[in-house]
């Protein structure tokens, strides 16, 4: 002990405690102490349902197999995927392999491959067969028994919506909602969350029936996306943000999310009972304006940060009648036109559309925020199949200096803008005014940007990497809850209800395909004095 | 300063491998035209990274390193090669760029390199060249390679935000750790944005990441947790030149098992537990492997605990036995070049108060 007397051992070991403030064994398993800054996931059996599907295949999979290339997956970790095809083991890992091979983020290496399968198997049933259940159910206790691990279980509803219920009232049956001995049961639930608040309310009650809350992971992948996360960093671990992050000194916020794709792949049978206000705007939307609008949260808990997300939800100014939807809410379809020099159709000829639907794969709306940070600032947003490009942004609009001194001149694009982009090429970026070289003074924009990808060597994760990993350690921070999810189906509810059961339905717009939208979102703004980004 | 350039580094030298030999004042006006002439070009930087190395001979080989870190980091680079000392200050220096095509694979992502030969005693001038060339705002990080010389002094440390040093390589390591321990409680320098302390890297502790993992891992169970109080022998393998990151294990987990040195005899330590109890802890060296820590081994109470680095596989190997329990998984293996671990540590970032707390204690094993 004298060798570390001598060198000033004591003095830096008094340093480290007085940083760390608490003693050395804290933590459930001492060697976790300080080793990561996150909650260890616990290793579990993961039971996707809708096993062949293509979430499973282009997104489930291969986030398993990036965390376990990473060393993330904890040992002991199963993979049971369960669906109604018939086929072998051998064959779902078959199929998995191919798909992984190509959209794997850190590309596919066989031998680890053949590792991480080895604990995928595969079950057969039909979401409402009992018996198929009962087989699940030894087929886990199987597993569970004769292979390493823990009997946790987490089940993914990975299928379409509509089997939700079946399956969930299965679990129930079946006994397969209750943990086991020295284990848990969690369920992840895949938007759509309900169609309307109805049934949403009737989802959260089956869910809850099956599974305690506290186990019930909504799934909203966009907050598992790096940008999206960083919305609160950057708002609440900067000192220069926060104190103009007001009505006082922000005009309004704008947030789109532009796709250049229509009704590819024969995903029109669903979008076409969906549309883009409830496939885009009920979650993940108005989960991105939640996270803009919200107070500092008490603590960095689940609940902490659910708790102000939902106070926004519950302060956006309702729509009372078709009027009021008319007067702050554009729905439009795309008409035929090109993208990328290509020739594409207009929606209501597409694959698998309704040829008289109703449905609006475009939609803009002002929202206004009733509390008292954001009085008298709107949040314009939009939401387009076929758009000009892909893009989803935030832009938050500040007020224009007064207008004196260098602001008596005529310049264009006064305003300070700060964009976060969520997708693609993640970053943020800020435009000021500079003065241009030269005797005279003549000021024009410039922009200051950060890239994720330029700054940061390692490419950001897949979302549903980091969500994976946070229901298997129970951390529910990026995930919906039941209140959230029913006060933003109130707010939609109105909307849906003006355009599809009121006796005078707002219009729905055109616009050619490839361009920003219909000229009546133009208008919403323009009626307030504003314009759309150019993105 | 001509006669003390040694051959390898001469060679390096007329290859023109550190670029464009600059005078020291217009080191900052050329890279800046550099940058506004090429088109489709940013440049890029995330902090400042130094690598400080008093062997020239080696420059070459550091060049190297950079090339590679700045492929996931990027920055404004400095290489400082310092010769012997021989009476009178010369500075020779050099710039290049570094660049790599973006995600989009159109734009070029560039890294700045400034190479500094410095001949004669630099004392003073070290400090003021790393100052003069640093960019503004972004942290410095400095790679000391090989031991803290009399260069490594109060003016240049107290700006230094994180230092990268490797144990391993050090002959005599008790008045280097002394060094440190004198340079991580030294207030702040007044030029420097730095809140707290200096932050301490030892690639000989962060070789040992993944094990540290790997036994986290083992004991995530409950029910092998439940045999942490019956831990009563440590078995730590390391091959000959990697003592150091064995002993930062063997004083990592003793520590968290709340145990405390009593004994030394060789390469066996005796600790008490609290309680009462005891553990042997022992450093095995073996000459061959891949692995600067081939295996750990755990045990007491019936338990057996092992993490594993087995042949040329990068995966390690955990096992466990205990009841009725048995368990065997694979896990990524460590890190093995230099570069690789300081890419991890300049990705992972972090205050590393593990290594603070655990440092005393492995010093206390030497």
């Amino acid at each position: 002990m004298m060798v570390a007397e001598h060198l000033g051992a004591k003095r830096y070991l008094h340093f480290a405690r007085d940083r760390q403030g608490f003693g050395p064994t804290a933590m459930d398993n001492p060697f976790r102490e300080l080793l990561v800054s996150r909650s260890s996931p616990e290793p579990c059996s993961v039971v996707i349902f809708g096993a062949t599907g293509d979430l499973t295949h282009r997104k489930l999979i291969p986030a398993l197999y990036n965390l376990a290339k990473e060393g993330d997956l904890p040992p002991g970790s199963r993979v049971i995927g369960v669906a109604r095809r018939e086929k072998t083991d051998e064959e779902f890992r078959e199929e998995l392999r191919e798909m992984n091979r190509k959209v794997s983020r850190q590309g596919h290496d066989e031998a680890l491959w053949d590792r991480f399968a080895a604990s995928i198997s595969y079950h057969r049933s039909e979401f409402n067969d009992p018996e198929g259940y009962r087989g699940l159910s030894e087929l886990l206790t199987k597993r569970e028994t004769t292979e390493p691990g823990k009997p946790n279980r987490l089940f993914y509803l990975a299928s379409a919506p509509e089997f939700f219920d079946v399956i969930l009232d299965q679990l129930r049956e079946s006994g397969l909602n209750e943990a086991q001995e020295g284990g848990w049961t969690r369920a992840v639930v895949e938007k759509p969350f309900g169609t309307d608040l109805a049934t949403a309310q009737h989802l959260n009650a089956v869910v809850n029936a099956t599974f305690a809350e506290k186990d019930t992971y909504r799934i909203d992948h966009y907050l598992g996306k790096e940008t999206a996360q960083n919305i609160m960093v950057i708002r609440f671990a900067n000192a220069i943000f926060e104190p103009l992050w007001n009505s006082r000194y922000i005009d309004h916020v704008q947030i789109t999310c532009a796709e250049t794709l229509g009704m590819e792949g024969g995903r029109g049978g669903y979008y076409d009972t969906a549309g883009a206000l409830r496939d885009m705007v009920q979650n993940h939307l108005l989960q991105l304006l939640s996270l803009i609008a919200m107070e500092a949260p008490a603590d960095l808990t689940a609940d902490g940060i659910r708790d102000e997300k939902v106070k926004v939800i519950k302060s956006l100014r309702r729509y009372p009648d078709a009027r009021a939807v008319a007067e702050s809410v554009v729905r439009a379809q795309y008409k035929s036109g090109s993208i990328l020099g290509q020739t594409v159709r207009g929606y209501l000829e597409e694959d698998r559309i309704n040829p008289r639907s109703m449905t609006e794969p475009y939609v803009a709306l002002k929202i206004n925020i009733d509390n008292w940070r954001w009085e008298g600032v709107p949040f314009y947003m939009r939401m387009g199949k076929r758009l000009a490009k892909k893009v989803t942004e935030i832009s938050i609009h500040f007020k224009e200096p007064p207008g004196v001194l260098f602001n008596r001149l005529p310049v264009t694009a006064r305003k300070n803008v700060l964009v976060l982009r969520i997708q693609p090429d993640e970053g943020m970026s800020l435009r000021m005014l500079s003065k241009m070289p030269g005797p005279s003074i003549r000021m024009e924009p410039v922009k200051m940007d950060f890239q994720y990808s330029t700054s940061f060597g390692k490419p950001s994760p897949e979302a549903y990497e980091r969500l994976l990993l946070d229901a298997m350690a129970g951390d529910a921070t990026l995930f919906a809850r039941r209140d959230e999810v029913e006060h933003a189906w109130r707010f939609i509810d109105d909307i849906e209800h003006a355009w599809h059961k009121s006796n005078s339905p707002p219009p729905m717009a055109q616009y050619e395909a490839g361009t920003w939208g219909p000229e009546e979102a133009d208008t919403l703004l323009s009626r307030d004095g504003r314009v759309w980004r150019r993105l | 300063m001509e006669d003390t350039i040694p051959a390898p580094l001469r060679v390096a030298l007329d290859d023109g491998l550190f670029g464009e030999e600059t005078p020291l004042a217009e080191i900052e006006r050329r890279l800046d035209q550099y940058f506004s002439v090429e088109h489709g070009v940013t440049r890029a930087s995330l902090m400042n990274l130094a690598i400080y190395t008093e062997r020239p001979e080696t420059l070459a080989a550091d060049d190297e390193s950079l090339n590679r870190i700045t492929q996931n980091h990027a920055c404004r680079a400095l290489l400082l090669g310092v010769l012997p000392d021989e009476g009178g200050l010369s500075v020779r220096c050099w710039i290049k760029a570094r660049c790599q095509l973006g995600p989009d694979a159109k734009t070029k992502l560039c890294s700045e390199q400034v190479t500094f030969l410095l001949g004669g005693d630099c004392q003073s001038c070290l400090t003021n060249l790393v100052f003069s060339h640093l960019r503004s705002d972004l942290p410095l990080v400095m790679w000391w390679r090989g031991e803290l010389s009399h260069h490594f002094q109060e003016s240049l440390y107290t700006v230094i935000d994180r230092l990268i040093l490797d144990s391993s390589r050090w002959p005599d390591p008790i008045p280097q750790f002394a060094k440190i321990a004198q340079a991580v409680t030294a207030p702040t320098g007044r030029l420097s944005d730095r809140r707290g302390q200096l932050l301490v890297h030892d690639l000989a502790y962060t070789r040992g990441h993944q094990h540290r993992r790997a036994i986290a891992v083992l004991f995530d169970p409950p029910a092998a947790r439940a045999f942490l109080p019956e831990i009563n022998r440590i078995e730590i393998v390391h091959t000959p030149a990697h003592r150091h990151t064995g002993l930062y294990l063997g004083a990592w987990i003793t520590r968290q098992l709340g145990a405390e040195l009593t004994q030394r005899v060789g390469a066996s330590y005796q600790y008490q537990r609290p309680g009462g109890g005891r553990i042997g802890l022992s450093l095995l060296e073996q000459t061959e492997g891949a692995c600067a820590i081939p295996s750990i081994l755990l045990e007491g109470g019936g338990a057996r605990f092992e993490v594993i680095a087995s042949g040329e596989s990068p995966l390690l190997e955990i096992r466990s036995r205990f009841g009725q329990h048995q368990t065997n998984a694979f896990l990524p293996g460590p890190r093995l070049g230099d570069e690789d671990l300081v890419s991890e540590i300049l990705m992972r970032g972090g205050s590393n108060l593990l290594l603070a707390q655990v440092l005393p204690r492995m010093a206390a094993m030497l």
